[in-house]
């Protein structure tokens, strides 16, 4: 037991031996104290004491206290009248703390149960009604072994009210939510307390403005007395909530009515209200409880949301992220301010329906009444009413049947109707549920296991090529390895995909990026997107999103004109950028396309040249002015807005691909528009290469880079005097570097003309260069390992990779190779 | 790698401790134990072009790949034929981003040596011109000295400025 504990069971025993010194107290009372302060004493000693025992005796504890402040209460009733007093929270031990916070992450999921049934039940489904009334009554029982006096009799209330049908769905979710939202907090005195507007939010309307108006100071908005592992969880699950609420809210733009995405944002707030509350984030709970007022009224067609929500709405988000992302510094043990706007942005929260109110909207159609709908399809009203009439006189066939027997209707009316009401209970709740079940795994434990899974296709290879083993000729052994190597490398290429993730998430920030910046600077661009579930590794999905923003923005700044200027072009007023992805070839392909201006072609090269990083007299193919862009310190717009035009950007997007092992490709077309092709690879852990021997060392090169090699001729091969030797292929001029040169290989022989084979291979920028290696060895797939921490950036090289007999073989960089060879 | 001097902890008061001693030509360096990950054969090294001589290469430990250096290029001694006891002590370092594992190749591992710190003395000043920096002080063992390395400051500073400065 714990030093603290200790202590407080020792406390417990003196207050409870003082209870039983006390006169006038039922002598029944008085034993059960006596018997509560010897199984304390065992507790204090140091005996060892299961779970069950504690709870038992802090049941019996409540017993005490509930029969002391209301002798005529039973035991097994809960008490129905909130006369109990919030007792100092001191006195509450760590074991009731333990049980309530059990109780509180029990009732997480089984409020969402509740939920379910609750619209199950409304839908008529009995066995939903079953569901809600049971928990209640369970829950209403296990407050009242809380020690919860008020919330049971609460629920207690709700109970009654439920029978006597004074209360319904909507009654039941509000309570649902009202303690959801005050499950983190029933250890505090305060969450022990049912307050009048608790009662409100129950029975009555809910109310519109968080009660409380600013709570707590800032320092006290994140109590790390809970585990930080909530804390890790809420971080990843706030997150996933963020970012849904940020995607629908971008759709409510085009659609403000979207009666879906209004209630994925309104659940989404709620939940992360939720999650905040439980973990006492003060911050967080009530700007989403603002943000999620707002949407409640957006939902019961209260409001209507308009510009101004969505953008006080999206504000929030980003105030979220950043709540958010403090949380996660503040885990880490780093230091950080909370936003200082936050109080304002949940007053405009509050205050964002400053419009009149919209005329509620007419019911959804599918919510309507079977009747009504027969109206409408042309059935005689009176039949209806006639048809009603019976069925509340006991008649208990449903009313279309009813009709339809009385010949008042057709049976095909009836049955679109039906089929139409079922469509409509269905979603948008059936959707939800039908989500992908997934996991979240730790990416370390990813990797581990397909570090273990890449080195048992390593140690597999090995035996196979084991000598002795090459020395059986078994057939059927043969056979058995085969097979059992198929199956190791599917298991590989399963491990892989588990790293894949779809690039959406990145697509969708790119949405609100654009619009912001389309509205600061007075353009009008429709951003389109395709592809959006194109998997590609995590990583890359995760590093890919600095460059995508920063080509977002240029393409948003530089590329498309003002609205005037396009119409003077005879453009369309709306301009229009396209994000794509694809696979093509093995690798990922990622587009960002605008219908702008396109590249200014001579402003780049004066540019480039005035900068020194081009020669005034040389040519230059429109690829490589191009390719000039991503110099650095260049930037081509003529005045430097907050927005782009630094020149420092765009060499950081070409680093950061290229660290990714990708390429970018610019194509633009004056006046019409410009493309960014960024080519990935689809996996940073595998690439096939071809084994090649300088010398007594073997290397790889990548086999995406290879354009063809070849065995040159005697006459092909020239020598150009003071640069080097050149390769004619097929009237080609290739530049030919000897690897066993640039890396200083040990050569076996003198150095004697041996040809040897030349290797072609491109560059990023398509750069074409011939490596002179001593022979091909094989081509292979080759799992890239990171050649050690401690070794930094090798010129020329990007990592190893463990051959078949367990040595290490050094991958080529190509783009270094061909650096390498202009030096 | 100034910053990482100057976080360097005030080392008077916490160098006793085990030690591993090895011999590197003539003399008997100790290593901390507890940087020490294992001592494995000395194995097929692949070279890495371009890289300062000391560093020797990359090794396959267990489907990993470090980088190996020889420290007695690194200390400025000669090579020396790698015989039947030369073997590679892979040690964990310390980096500004996290733990890097590297192997070192050593003449000969000698033994486990518990040195109380009132053994231990400061590295002596050679003048300006010697760096004895990466030496965490001199481990008196009965007659003989022994040079305990700082191996966080002996591979992990000088190595990657080297390397970068080879590369740029």
């Amino acid at each position: 037991m714990e030093k603290g504990e200790t202590t407080l069971v020792n406390s417990l025993i003196s207050q409870l031996e003082a209870l039983c010194e006390m006169g006038g107290i039922p002598g029944a009372m008085r034993t059960l104290a006596r018997r509560l302060a010897g199984m304390a004493g065992g507790i204090g000693s140091g005996a060892e004491v299961s779970q069950k025992e504690f709870a038992k005796l802090i049941q019996g504890l409540a017993k005490l206290q509930r029969s002391m402040e209301d002798p005529s209460t039973s035991d097994d009733r809960p008490q129905a009248t909130p006369a109990m007093a919030p007792r100092e929270s001191n006195a509450r031990d760590s074991e009731e703390m333990d049980l309530l916070e059990r109780f509180a992450n029990r009732q997480r999921t089984e409020l969402e149960e509740f939920e379910v049934a609750i619209l199950e039940r409304e839908k008529g489904n009995a066995a939903g009604d079953e569901i809600v009334k049971r928990y209640l009554h369970t829950l209403k029982g296990e407050f009242g072994v809380l020690d919860l006096g008020e919330w049971s009799s609460l629920l207690h209330e709700v109970e009654t009210a439920l029978e006597e049908k004074r209360m319904g769905t909507e009654g039941l979710l509000r309570l649902k939510d009202l303690v959801g939202d005050r499950l983190g907090t029933l250890n505090s005195s305060q969450g022990r307390i049912v307050s009048a507007e608790d009662r409100q939010t129950v029975f009555g309307a809910p109310p519109s403005q968080f009660p409380g108006g600013p709570a707590t100071d800032p320092a006290a908005s994140t109590n790390f007395a809970s585990d930080p592992s909530f804390l890790v969880d809420f971080i990843a699950e706030g997150g996933d909530h963020i970012h849904n609420i940020e995607k629908s809210l971008l759709k409510l733009e085009l659609n403000p009515t979207d009666e879906e995405s209004i209630n994925l944002v309104f659940r989404s707030c709620h939940t992360l209200k939720g999650l905040a509350a439980f973990l006492e984030l003060k911050d967080i709970q009530r700007l989403a409880h603002s943000a999620e007022s707002l949407m409640d009224r957006a939902r019961n067609h209260v409001i209507v949301l308009g510009g101004q929500h969505v953008d006080v709405l999206l504000e929030a988000t980003d105030a979220f992220r950043t709540l958010v992302d403090g949380l996660e510094k503040q885990v880490t043990g780093g230091t950080w301010e909370p936003p200082a706007n936050l109080e304002a942005l949940i007053g405009r929260l509050c205050d964002a329906d400053y419009l009149p109110p919209m005329p509620a909207l007419p019911p959804e159609k599918s919510t309507r009444m079977m009747g009504e709908l027969l109206v409408e399809k042309g059935v005689d009203p009176e039949a209806v009413e006639r048809a009603l009439r019976e069925q509340k006189e006991g008649d208990t066939r449903p009313l279309g049947e009813i009709l339809i027997r009385a010949g008042d209707a057709n049976p095909r009316d009836v049955g679109q109707i039906l089929s139409q009401k079922a469509q409509a209970a269905k979603s948008p709740d059936g959707k939800a549920l039908s989500v992908e079940e997934t996991i979240r795994v730790p990416v370390q434990r990813l990797d581990l296991l397909i570090d273990a899974i890449g080195e048992s296709v390593i140690a597999q290879s090995m035996v196979w090529a084991d000598p002795s083993l090459q020395a059986v000729r078994d057939l059927a052994l043969e056979k058995k390895i085969a097979q059992a190597s198929l199956m190791l490398r599917q298991i590989q290429e399963l491990s892989m995909s588990l790293r894949m993730v779809g690039i959406r998430s990145t697509f969708q920030k790119m949405s609100r990026l654009v619009r912001d910046l389309a509205r600061k600077l007075d353009k009008q661009i429709e951003l389109c997107m395709e592809g959006e579930d194109t998997e590609l590794d995590k990583t890359v999905v995760e590093n890919i999103g600095d460059p995508l923003v920063h080509m977002v923005r240029n393409s948003v700044d530089h590329g498309i004109e003002l609205p005037a200027e396009r119409l003077k072009a005879g453009k369309p007023v709306q301009g229009r950028i396209s994000l794509r992805a694809y696979h093509k070839a093995g690798s990922v392909f990622i587009e960002i396309e605008d219908d702008g201006k396109g590249l200014d072609r001579d402003a780049i090269l004066r540019k480039a040249v005035s900068a020194g990083k081009a020669k005034a007299d040389q040519s230059y193919s429109d690829a490589e002015v191009y390719q000039m862009v991503f110099l650095p310190g260049l930037s081509t717009a003529k005045t430097v807005t907050d927005v782009s035009g630094r020149g420092v950007g765009m060499d950081v997007v070409k680093k950061n691909i290229e660290a990714l092992r990708g390429t970018v490709e610019i194509r633009s077309e004056k006046g019409i528009g410009s493309s960014f092709v960024i080519r990935l690879p689809l996996t940073l852990a595998i690439i096939q290469g071809m084994v090649v021997r300088s010398g007594r060392e073997r290397y790889i090169v990548p086999t995406l880079s290879i354009l063809t090699t070849v065995r040159p001729d005697e006459g092909s091969v020239h020598t150009v005097v003071g640069k080097g030797e050149v390769l004619n292929l097929r009237g080609d001029i290739v530049r030919l570097v000897r690897l066993g040169g640039i890396f200083s290989v040990a050569t076996e022989n003198d150095g004697s003309d041996t040809q040897g084979v030349v290797i072609v291979v491109e560059d990023a920028f398509g750069k074409k260069i011939g490596i002179v290696v001593d022979e091909i060895l094989e081509q292979q797939q080759v799992v890239i390992k990171n050649i050690g921490g401690g070794m930094g950036q090798v010129p020329g090289i990007t990592g190893g990779a463990v051959m078949s007999d367990g040595s290490v073989s050094l991958i080529l960089d190509v783009g270094a190779v061909v650096k390498i060879a202009s030096e | 790698m100034t910053e990482m001097v100057a976080n360097r902890p005030e080392v008077a008061g916490n160098r006793a401790g085990k030690y591993l001693t090895f011999r590197l030509g003539e003399e008997e360096f100790g290593l901390e134990i507890l940087k020490v990950q294992e001592i494995i054969q000395l194995q097929s090294i692949t070279r890495v072009p371009r890289t300062p001589d000391y560093v020797r290469g990359v090794i396959n430990l267990r489907g990993k790949v470090i980088p190996v250096v020889d420290l007695r290029l690194k200390f400025g001694l000669l090579r020396a034929q790698d015989t039947e006891r030369t073997c590679i002590v892979v040690v964990q370092i310390r980096h500004a981003d996290g733990v890097v594992v590297m192997g070192t190749i050593i003449d000969e591992v000698r033994e486990v040596l518990d040195i109380p710190g009132a053994s231990i003395e400061d590295a002596p000043s050679f003048g300006a011109s010697i760096e004895t920096e990466f030496i965490l002080g001199m481990g008196k063992i009965g007659q003989s000295v022994k040079i305990l390395l700082d191996i966080d400051k002996v591979l992990s500073g000088q190595e990657i400025n080297h390397i970068q400065a080879a590369s740029a």
